[in-house]
């Protein structure tokens, strides 16, 4: 039979090209032969077992990793996705145990699905090295029969920092053998421990270390990180140590092209654009058709099934097999995750479609072209998922397909912003006192403070005094002892969510209720509230029932046309002023936010066929805000709603990119909502609110700092070359309506005013 | 009293300083007749001969019951231990501040408590702990395999002891106790068990176990120990409670005491351990009695399944058939064993359209599986036909 003989990933390009709409950049990075170094002496079980995987030799930076890590010597390896860097691990730690069967090393991964994906691919290779050498999982799915010969007898113990925090730290005594020979803490995807979690996994490490020093271990920490623009910082940050940093990646890589593609204009005066979903499927579903391995990134769940359904319903429409594309995301059954993961490495499923749950070091095999619906909010991100195509040998392509949003638009239309921007930096804060406090009972509970002790660099003896003050602690001949009768790392959590899931439930068959997914809590009122169409692997289901008691959606499938989209109201509240200093102030709020409203919106062609309404209860955060509310005396008494309106947008802007640097945070650590008619204040406000139950003191140090705030928005506004604004100062939309201006005469003002 | 303290010399070995040692600074109202044994360790003995009244069931037969208990980890010497601390939670935070140890010493039960007056005397404490405790003894508590003695371990590693008597014998009450009155009693909790069981009334002074660890974090700041009074009556209560249990249990397992539930029980307990003939035994005592008979005959029966002793097997069926509620499982057991093991047929059949018209009067009960079942009993009863006219034919 004659085969239609298919496209060249150059040529699928050109056939991009040739859409309508314009590609408004087309970079090509040139190949990359590989650069390899040799080993350190490696005991020969190992140097055979990696030859039987087909490694003879390591890449330069695996190389330069290994080399460090037998030196003893802490090390952070920041190289793309597929550039073998679990090896910079696993070759130091089964050396060690190799060198003394009774080494341990401690992984970390942010997730049990990566722990997972870690335990078979070290099983993978422990299977070629002639010795005994034990890895377990450990967190909240290992069986409590198992748990006893995981603490004893693993050599190798894959763990999350949350299992760490609240199972094994506070428990150390029964995992002695672990921490007398703890040689390797492995951490994965270091460059997620920002912010907020970054600074709880900084404490984390500092118990870690006190309880490593008491039993007479000192582990060298092997940190991997995705590019941001200051791992070592970072990874000195979290380590209170100096690292070696390696990131000369010696891997090989093939031309690679990066595409910007914009949907065509569908009607000029209004400045409407085609559907950048419906591109985003054509592309895929040409790719596929001509067999190129691809991978589609969007921005929510929804998307996702979404992109799914249209373009199962492409290749149908061209009688190709539709089951060679699944969709990937969180909320999909550990199974069925595993099942899609085997598919496309062995080649049974061809392309995915993803929300930036891959973004993480699952191991999927490498890719041809990678598609971004949307930009997915920061340059790591999306130089990341980019990343997931890219192969040794043969071209490879990333495609961003611009959506309407503003900021899509603006990087569309100015591209060099994206290629010249250098990635994000990552904040911690480990010295924040909230978290510090916390840390310091669980650190007291695990072992005695002395008099005069620190808390890695922190000096903690005011907390200590306090704490005794408080009760907590009983101090006794120069040791402050744990006397409070409770259990302090069950107190607060390392992350803002709870990590409680609502699980999906096919109920159509009486005798027989199947589970079909699981939505986290806090995502589940937008996505499982009653009569919602839930998506699962482009199938249709309709909630029946929400039940947040049994953390259970009970739906039944049906054959839906459209697809349901609820709308979200918002709503902050001053419940208790703690302090203020006009227009300043700052105290405990009330975050509100319930679903009202749901869309339902055709499949086919994205109208909207109707609505419904949701009765559910409104989510609750008690935390901790800052605020700002605007006089009426300001100059702008008399200016129109959209000038104000846009000058307060402009103002959060710049403060939701400028305040994480001063409260040494993550962007998604704070909440920054700017109200033009606040019901409280009955004046436009503006809100920073820690965004984590009780809050951690960032309302209160961005009280403090107010005058720096506003300084550094200033200075970002007045520095940046834009003419009418742009994403790095007062927003994308800022170009559209000119809100560079109205911002700036606002901020002069308020700069007077702040003291 | 001169006596007692320079027995509790001897006991604390050569190390134990001669002469009187000097209590913490400030430290005020801990029991009399206590003595400082080290630093910050203070040391109560009180004796409690065995033959005083204690509850309804008193101390006697103590002597005879590790041997008695001893598939469950009995032995002699026996060490009652009960540890009060500073909470519940577990982990490395907690500790202990006052070890009750209790020991046979001639016809008494001697009860020696180890205070514990500031936490950075800790190692001392644990010291007195291990020389007190007799060597070779057998640990008798409650709840101890999972709460005291692990506790002990945490504390001898952070204060960088060898392990505390590891691989000792250790006779957990608790689990015994939940074996035995699980069903019977609102908990398992020792204070319920005293009281239901035992018939223990406690006095007034003692404290509910919730209070303590606050009695003695406030006795760490204030160093007045008139409050802990109620704990130290507390624990030493818990170790006459544990010895009273002891002998109690043992005299149930021994077949002394025959009260129907606990009977049925104890002989479940023998069955645990394999030990047939002496379940059995305890099962035939049990059928005297109303409320364990039903339980009592199912067992026997299917104990005699197991042997392949199917007439007696189907005439206790048969009997709890009659005497007790009719049940699926004891139709469903008859109809297979007559058709199966005796071929008699009719009474196959009989107990089968039985078992259907007891399903059919039950559907509610029953929910998804009922039609499945159902189908089981039809089919059964439809073979069991075939088989009968066949055999009729046959007879022809």
């Amino acid at each position: 039979m004659l085969r239609k003989p298919r496209k060249r990933i150059e040529e699928l390009l050109k056939w991009i090209e040739s859409r309508p709409g314009e590609v408004s950049v087309w970079r090509t990075f040139p190949s990359q032969a590989a650069a390899f170094g040799t080993w350190p002496a490696l005991d020969a079980r190992l140097t055979n077992a990696l030859a039987l995987r087909g490694i003879e030799r390591p890449y330069l930076h695996q190389a330069e990793a290994i080399d460090a890590a037998l030196r003893k010597k802490s090390v952070v390896v920041v190289t793309p996705t597929a550039s073998g860097k679990t090896l910079c691990y696993n070759v130091p730690v089964v050396q060690s145990i190799l060198e003394d069967p009774a080494s341990r090393a401690l992984y970390l991964f942010p997730t049990k699905a990566l722990s997972q994906d870690q335990l078979a691919e070290l099983t993978a290779l422990l299977e070629g090295v002639e010795a005994d050498i034990a890895c377990f999982t450990y967190d909240g799915d290992t069986a409590p029969s198992a748990r006893t010969k995981v603490r004893t007898a693993g050599h190798v113990v894959i763990t999350n920092p949350d299992m760490l925090h609240t199972g094994i730290l506070p428990h150390h005594t029964k995992w002695v053998k672990l921490f007398e020979n703890l040689r390797y803490v492995v951490l994965d995807e270091m460059h997620g421990y920002r912010g907020v979690f970054g600074s709880h996994l900084a404490n984390v490490i500092r118990r870690l270390k006190r309880i490593c020093a008491f039993y007479g271990s000192s582990p060298t920490f092997i940190c991997c990180s995705a590019t941001i623009s200051n791992p070592r910082e970072l990874a000195e940050a979290l380590l209170e140590e100096p690292v070696v940093l390696v990131t000369r990646n010696g891997a090989p890589r093939d031309e690679k092209h990066v595409l910007i593609q914009n949907p065509p204009l569908v009607n000029r005066s209004m400045g409407i654009r085609g559907s950048s979903l419906d591109e985003t499927a054509a592309i895929a579903t040409e790719a596929l058709a001509n067999e190129i391995s691809t991978i589609v990134f969007t921005r929510s769940r929804t998307n996702v099934e979404l992109l799914l359904h249209r373009i199962r319903t492409n290749l149908q429409a061209r009688a190709l097999p539709s089951n060679q594309v699944a969709g990937y995301r969180g909320g999909y059954l550990p199974n069925e995750r595993r099942a899609i993961e085997k598919g496309l490495r062995g080649g049974q499923i061809r392309g995915v479609v993803s929300t930036n749950a891959l973004e993480l070091g699952i191991d999927i095999g490498s890719l041809e072209l990678a598609v971004l619906h949307g930009y997915p909010g920061s340059i790591a991100s999306a130089w990341q998922q980019m990343g997931r195509a890219g192969r040794r040998q043969g071209a490879s392509a990333a495609v961003l397909v611009a959506s309407s949003f503003a900021l899509d638009q603006f990087l569309a239309s100015q591209p060099s912003y994206f290629f010249g921007a250098s990635p994000e930096r990552a904040r911690v804060n480990p010295d924040n006192l909230y978290i510090l406090v916390n840390h310091v009972k669980c650190a007291a509970f695990e072992l005695p403070f002395r008099t005069g002790d620190r808390f890695g660099k922190a000096d903690i003896s005011e907390i200590l005094e306090y704490l005794e003050e408080q009760r907590v602690l009983h101090r006794a001949e120069g040791r402050y002892h744990w006397q409070a009768d409770s259990f302090p790392a069950e107190g607060f959590s390392l992350r803002s969510a709870t990590s409680e899931n609502v699980v999906i439930i096919d109920i159509s068959d009486p005798a027989r209720h199947t589970v079909v997914g699981e939505v986290d809590r806090p995502s589940a009122p937008m996505l499982v509230h009653p009569e919602a169409i839930y998506f699962h692997g482009a199938k249709a289901y309709q909630v029946q029932e929400l039940d947040f008691k049994g953390m259970r959606a009970l739906v039944r499938p049906v054959e839906a046309e459209y697809y349901t989209d609820a709308d979200l109201a918002v709503r902050l509240e001053v419940l208790e002023e703690f302090d203020r200093s006009e227009p300043w102030g700052w105290g405990e709020v009330l975050f509100a936010s319930r679903p009202t409203v749901y869309k339902k919106i055709r499949l086919a062609t994205q109208e909207n066929v109707g609505y419904g309404h949701i009765h559910l209860d409104e989510e609750q955060m008690h935390t901790t805000g800052a605020w700002l509310t605007l006089p009426d005396s300001l100059p702008w008494g008399n200016w129109d709603p959209d000038r104000k309106s846009s000058a307060l947008a402009g103002l959060a802007h710049l403060l939701r990119a400028t305040a994480p640097l001063f409260l040494m945070c993550d962007r998604g650590d704070l909440q920054v909502h700017g109200m033009v008619r606040d019901p409280h204040f009955e004046r436009p406000t503006l809100y920073l609110a820690d965004n984590f139950p009780g809050g951690v003191g960032l309302a209160e140090a961005a009280f403090t700092l107010r005058k720096e705030l506003l300084d550094s928005a200033w200075e970002a506004l007045v520095s940046c070359p834009c003419e009418k604004g742009c994403p790095a100062c007062v927003g994308a939309l800022g170009s559209q309506i000119g809100s560079k201006e109205a911002t700036r005469a606002l901020l002069s003002s308020l700069r007077g005013m702040t003291a | 009293m001169n006596d007692r303290m320079s027995r509790l010399r001897r006991m604390l070995g050569s190390n134990a300083p001669a002469g009187k040692i000097p209590g913490p600074e400030g430290v005020c109202n801990l029991p009399e007749g206590g003595a400082w044994t080290a630093p910050g360790v203070f040391v109560l003995e009180t004796s409690h001969p065995l033959e005083e009244p204690y509850g309804e069931v008193g101390l006697a037969g103590l002597s005879l019951a590790a041997e008695r208990l001893s598939p469950w980890g009995g032995t002699d010497p026996p060490c009652f231990l009960d540890l009060e601390t500073t909470g519940l939670a577990g982990g490395t935070g907690t500790y202990a501040f006052l070890a009750g140890i209790g020991t046979l010493e001639g016809q008494a039960l001697v009860v020696r408590q180890v205070f514990l007056a500031s936490p950075s005397r800790e190692a001392e404490w644990l010291e007195t702990v291990d020389r007190l405790v007799p060597r070779q003894a057998g640990f008798v508590t409650y709840n101890g395999r999972r709460f005291d003695l692990p506790l002990l371990q945490t504390r001898a590693i952070l204060a960088r002891r060898t392990p505390f008597r590891p691989g000792s014998a250790h006779l957990d009450l608790l689990w015994i106790a939940r074996s035995l009155w699980r069903c019977s009693l609102p908990s398992c909790r020792l204070g319920e068990v005293e009281r239901s069981v035992l018939g223990v009334l406690r006095e007034t002074e003692d404290v509910p176990g919730w209070q303590i660890p606050s009695l003695y974090a406030d006795f760490l700041h204030t160093k007045d120990a008139a409050p802990l009074t109620g704990v130290f009556l507390h624990n030493r209560l818990d170790i006459l409670s544990l010895a009273a249990l002891k002998a109690h249990v043992g005299r149930i397992v021994a077949g002394e005491i025959s009260r129907g539930q606990e009977t049925l029980l104890a002989g479940d307990l023998w069955a645990a351990r394999g030990e047939w003939e002496l379940a059995v035994t305890f099962w035939k005592n049990a059928l005297d009695a109303p409320e364990s008979r039903g339980e009592a005959l199912l067992r026997l029966a299917s104990r005699a399944k197991a042997e392949r002793r199917w007439e007696t097997a189907v005439e206790l069926w048969e009997q709890s058939r009659v005497t007790c509620r009719p049940s699926l499982t004891v139709l469903e057991e008859l109809a297979k064993a007559y058709e199966h093991r005796l071929n008699r047929l009719e009474e196959a059949l009989s107990r089968a359209e039985e078992g259907l018209r007891h399903l059919d009067s039950r559907r509610g009960l029953h929910g998804s599986s009922w039609l499945q079942e159902r189908q089981a009993w039809l089919h059964r009863i439809e073979r069991l036909k075939k088989k009968i006219d066949a055999r009729k034919v046959n007879f022809r």
